[in-house]
């Protein structure tokens, strides 16, 4: 753990971002360097958790001034531990903790206890060493064992164990030791949302939430799919579709973790409305939970809208990294029958395409195969101000998003876009924030994900129908002007954190 | 490499009689072998001269002389020795070969330099206006040598190379013996050339076989100073437990009523008790053997299995079965070698006036060679424990328990002296008796705890 940055100012809202700003580039911290560069009058600080101190390189954000505290800390490194020591540890803890995990598994989906919910819990009661070093530890750990994974890889199973709880003490011991401040403000659930709610639970200071995705369903899929927890059972000796034991002490962990988090926030926000109805299904209190979109800087692209030509061009682009999560060889199959009914349509990919050599190869293989050579292009990085006048149709043909920034990107540069359902595609295109936006009515198509057929179909009827092409462009900047612009997002912030502060509801 | 504990392993899955008894030889031969060229050579050698020199001073200042070069230069290099063998091992585990060769250069100019200037200068003060100049250089030149065949030897050692250091020994004492033979007749200097001859021959075959295994770019390097790879307890543990084990004698030497100087006031021995002590050293190497074979052919695959056991994720069951046949091979192996080594001691016991007679030993010094024979009995299960400490890591222990040697030993040797003849050897064997029971409780107690610290405190 080391202060990196401390300007000697009251820190007025604590970001806690877990793997992201500022060494780790991406949607969370650009959204987090948007929010402190925006809100100038307001004094940030940020809490970094990252894993070990070698997934790390450099800094990537130029700080603004208001970043006045930098603190960071790696939740597995080996420096974070306590130097290793033969200890007996005491019985009435180990007596009590076992009380604790009888009750924990009893549940379905337990709720943390009031006790874990107190730093002091960490730092005085039950220490660090004591969970890494004591013999008593060494004998909780091997009697679970015994009781409930006796067919698991012993090795796999104690890391896990302590892989699972040690950040606990990590986060604590940041706990202690972080400066003073106003609010906490983290922009997810998981490790990040733990210690802002033990910050909130021992300063008694507000603490909002605000998740990007669900951390808690995303971590299940992680874990589920995670190579290196080995099921070393042989097939037979598991049921189709069982979790192994070490994957649901991972869930269930986070799962419950995720509910203290949910109850201690006093704001949970989500950037879209079924994100919210997941929240809540996750166990979010639904007077806490409200949607505040990510919004866009608008006056940089409209002027786009002006510089396209007339007729408009018959491109169809696609803007995203050639990675399979955006599974761009559907878009190439769409593209096939498009050129078939449309033939003067080009297909642009427009977007790196070195993270995933062997998938972007396997792309340009599909492209052959479907002699589309000079229809679908890839163009890499583009600079978005001169790209976007020169295509008609934004796509994203993702199986997974959250809240695309590139679709309102694209509304303001007056393109109409054809989606996949996922994240807040449908809320942006169709309107769902409120009554008045559905009232705008559409500015493109929703079509299922993985579908060729149906992709094309509304690629067709927006590159042959001029009339349907300029409502839906004008209902995009419409939407875009009215409910998703930078400032709307940066004042929203503002009045949250202004009602934080003040303590009562303003929203 | 770890070719020996095959070899052995399958020598003895003939399951006869004679293949016990090939094993056992083959054992004593790598395990005893370099201990037992030496202390025969120099019998030998005493017999081939005293016919020439006919003065029985000149002999025994030549053995005394050996002696102390021995036991110095053993404990200048004990430092070395543990924390410079856990380097190498270190570099082999990350496949860091290059280091190796250039730091061994490196440890060895550390070592031996000084050692030349530090003996030379013992030898102009306290030796040379009684032997001459010519004695004082051989003198530290040999010792030079020796603290470079010690770190070299025990290197090869760590490394399994026991044939080749067999062999070297034995080159090396036929070239000694041959020489005496011929420059008896120069007197003390002929021997000590011969000596020096010999362990230069001997150095000189450990330092080529040892470049020859290794390959390395650079020349010399001290990387093993590094803080962050040095083992700084090692380095103590080294230098205690070489001294401990020298304690008693040092004791019996350096006190007026139960020794005699041999060259000017500080080069001395003790009559009464080096004669019984070296031949109850010698008499411990068939227990040795045993260990030897009981550690290499069995101890080490349980070993092995277990952590084999730990590190590919087994169910932990098998992880407590696994450890609990090595802790039953490391107890086997413990008493297996108490009871091969008492049971020939108490063959020596039946036969001793007989063995006496053949060394044209003086019979007075039975009674002290009964008791030291049940010193060394104790030192062969002390160093027997010991070992099993090294291998499972221990430093701690190994610290704790060579500082309660030394002490012991310093102290019970001290009070026997201070008691009278009656009591000579009791501070040794007592000394021994309470590490020994001291290192049985430690190691049972890491053993019955073993999966915790291979687990949680590594």
């Amino acid at each position: 753990m080391e202060v990196l940055i401390d300007k000697s100012k009251k820190i007025d809202v604590l970001l806690i971002a877990e793997g992201t700003y500022p060494y780790i580039r991406g949607g969370v911290s650009t959204w987090i360097h948007e929010l402190v560069t925006g809100i100038e009058e307001i004094n940030f600080g940020v809490v970094f958790l990252g894993s070990r101190r070698e997934d790390y390189t450099e800094i990537k954000y130029k700080f603004p001034e208001n970043l006045v505290y930098l603190l960071v800390t790696y939740l597995f490194d080996e420096t974070e531990k306590p130097k290793p020591e033969e200890i007996e540890g005491d019985r009435k803890v180990f007596e009590y903790i076992e009380q604790l995990h009888k009750w924990f598994k009893s549940e379905e989906m337990p709720e943390l206890p009031n006790e874990l919910k107190k730093l002091d819990f960490y730092t005085d009661f039950v220490k660090y060493s004591d969970f890494l070093y004591s013999k008593r530890a060494w004998d909780f750990i091997t009697n679970m064992y015994v009781k409930y994974a006796l067919d698991v890889s012993f090795i796999d199973y104690f890391w896990t164990i302590r892989n699972i709880h040690a950040p606990i003490w990590v986060i604590s011991n940041v706990a202690k030791r972080v400066k003073e401040f106003d609010i906490v403000h983290s922009p997810s659930t998981g490790y990040a949302g733990f210690l802002a709610s033990l910050l909130k639970n021992h300063h008694n200071k507000p603490f909002i939430l605000t998740e990007h995705g669900i951390y808690t369903k995303e971590r299940k899929i992680d874990i589920i799919n995670a190579d290196w927890l080995k099921d070393k059972r042989l097939i037979f000796q598991r049921e189709a579709g069982e979790i192994d034991h070490i994957r649901n002490i991972w869930i269930r962990f986070f799962f419950s973790i995720g509910k203290f988090i949910y109850n201690s926030a006093d704001r949970i926000i989500s950037l879209f409305n079924d994100a919210k109805e997941v929240q809540i299904a996750y166990g979010a209190d639904p007077s806490k939970c409200i949607v505040i979109p990510n919004g866009v800087d608008i006056d940089g692209l409209l002027p786009l809208v002006e510089k396209r030509p007339d007729p408009y061009p018959k491109v169809v682009g696609l803007l995203g990294r050639v990675v399979p999560i955006k599974d761009i060889k559907t878009f190439i199959k769409a593209m096939r029958i498009t050129v078939d009914k449309v033939p003067e349509a080009q297909g642009w990919i427009i977007g790196p395409t070195d993270e995933d050599p062997e998938y972007y190869e396997e792309c340009r293989n599909l492209v052959e195969a479907l002699e589309l050579q000079d229809k679908v292009l890839f163009l890499g990085f583009q600079n978005i101000k001169e790209i976007l006048p020169k295509i008609s149709l934004l796509t994203l043909t993702s199986i997974s998003e959250g809240m695309p920034l590139v679709v309102l990107e694209g509304f303001a540069a007056g393109l109409p876009c054809v989606t996949t359902d996922v994240g807040s595609c449908r809320q942006l295109i169709y309107g769902g924030l409120n009554e008045e936006d559905i009232k705008i009515g559409k500015a493109g198509e929703v079509v299922p994900i993985a579908n060729p057929q149906k992709l094309a179909e509304s690629y067709i009827k927006l590159l042959t129908d001029e009339n349907l092409w300029k409502e839906y462009q004008k209902n995009g900047l419409e939407r875009v002007k009215r409910f998703y612009t930078k400032k709307m997002f940066l004042d929203n912030y503002r009045l949250i954190y202004k009602e934080a502060r003040d303590g009562r509801n303003i929203i | 490499m770890a070719g020996i504990s095959f070899e052995l392993r399958k020598v003895l899955r003939e399951k006869t009689i004679s293949a016990i008894f090939k094993a056992f030889g083959y054992s004593f031969a790598l395990s005893s072998g370099p201990y037992v060229i030496t202390i025969l050579s120099l019998i030998i050698s005493y017999f081939l001269s005293y016919d020439i020199i006919k003065q029985k001073l000149v002999l025994t200042q030549f053995q005394v002389s050996i002696t102390y070069l021995v036991a110095f230069s053993l404990i200048y290099t004990g430092f070395s020795q543990l924390f410079f063998t856990r380097y190498v091992a270190d570099r082999f585990f990350e496949k860091d070969y290059f280091k190796i060769l250039p730091n061994f250069i490196g440890i060895l100019v550390l070592n031996m330099g000084p050692a030349f200037f530090v003996s030379l200068l013992f030898g102009l003060i306290f030796i040379s206006k009684y032997t001459g100049i010519l004695y004082t250089l051989f003198f530290s030149l040999t010792f030079t040598i020796l603290v470079g065949i010690w770190i070299i030897n025990i290197i090869l050692t760590g490394l399994k190379s026991y044939k080749y250091i067999l062999f070297s020994f034995f080159i090396a004492y036929l070239i000694f013996i041959v020489a005496s033979y011929f420059l008896a007749s120069f007197g003390l200097n002929g021997l000590m050339f011969s000596f020096f001859l010999g362990q230069s021959v001997l150095f000189l075959l450990l330092l080529l076989y040892f470049i020859y295994l290794n390959y390395s770019e650079k020349i010399v390097e001290f990387d093993f100073l590094n803080r962050n790879r040095i083992f700084v307890s090692l380095i103590f543990t080294g230098f205690f437990y070489n001294l401990a084990l020298w304690t008693d004698k040092f004791v019996f030497w350096f006190n007026e009523s139960t020794s005699t100087p041999v060259i000017g006031p500080i080069i001395r021995y003790s009559i009464v008790y080096d004669i019984p002590i070296f031949l109850a050293y010698l008499a411990i190497s068939p227990g040795m053997a045993a260990f030897f074979l009981k550690l290499e052919a069995e101890f080490a695959s349980y070993y092995e299995r277990y952590y084999d056991a730990v590190r590919k994720g087994l169910i932990l069951q098998k992880i407590y079965e696994y450890g609990d046949e090595m802790i039953e091979a490391a107890r086997a192996a413990i008493l297996d070698t108490i009871r091969i080594q008492g049971i020939f001691n108490i063959v020596i016991i039946i036969f001793d006036k007989f063995i006496f007679d053949i060394f044209k030993i003086p019979l007075i010094y039975l009674p002290l060679f009964h008791i030291m024979l049940l010193g060394t009995y104790l030192q062969l299960i002390l160093l027997s424990l010991f070992a099993l400490f090294f291998y499972f890591d221990r430093r701690k222990e190994s610290l704790i328990l060579s500082i309660t040697f030394f002490s012991l030993n310093l102290f019970f040797s001290v009070v026997t002296v201070i008691l009278g003849p009656y009591f000579y050897g009791y501070g040794f064997v007592l000394s021994i008796f309470l590490t020994v029971i001291i290192s049985i409780l430690m190691l049972r107690r890491f053993l019955y705890e073993i999966h915790y610290h291979t687990f949680m405190l590594r």
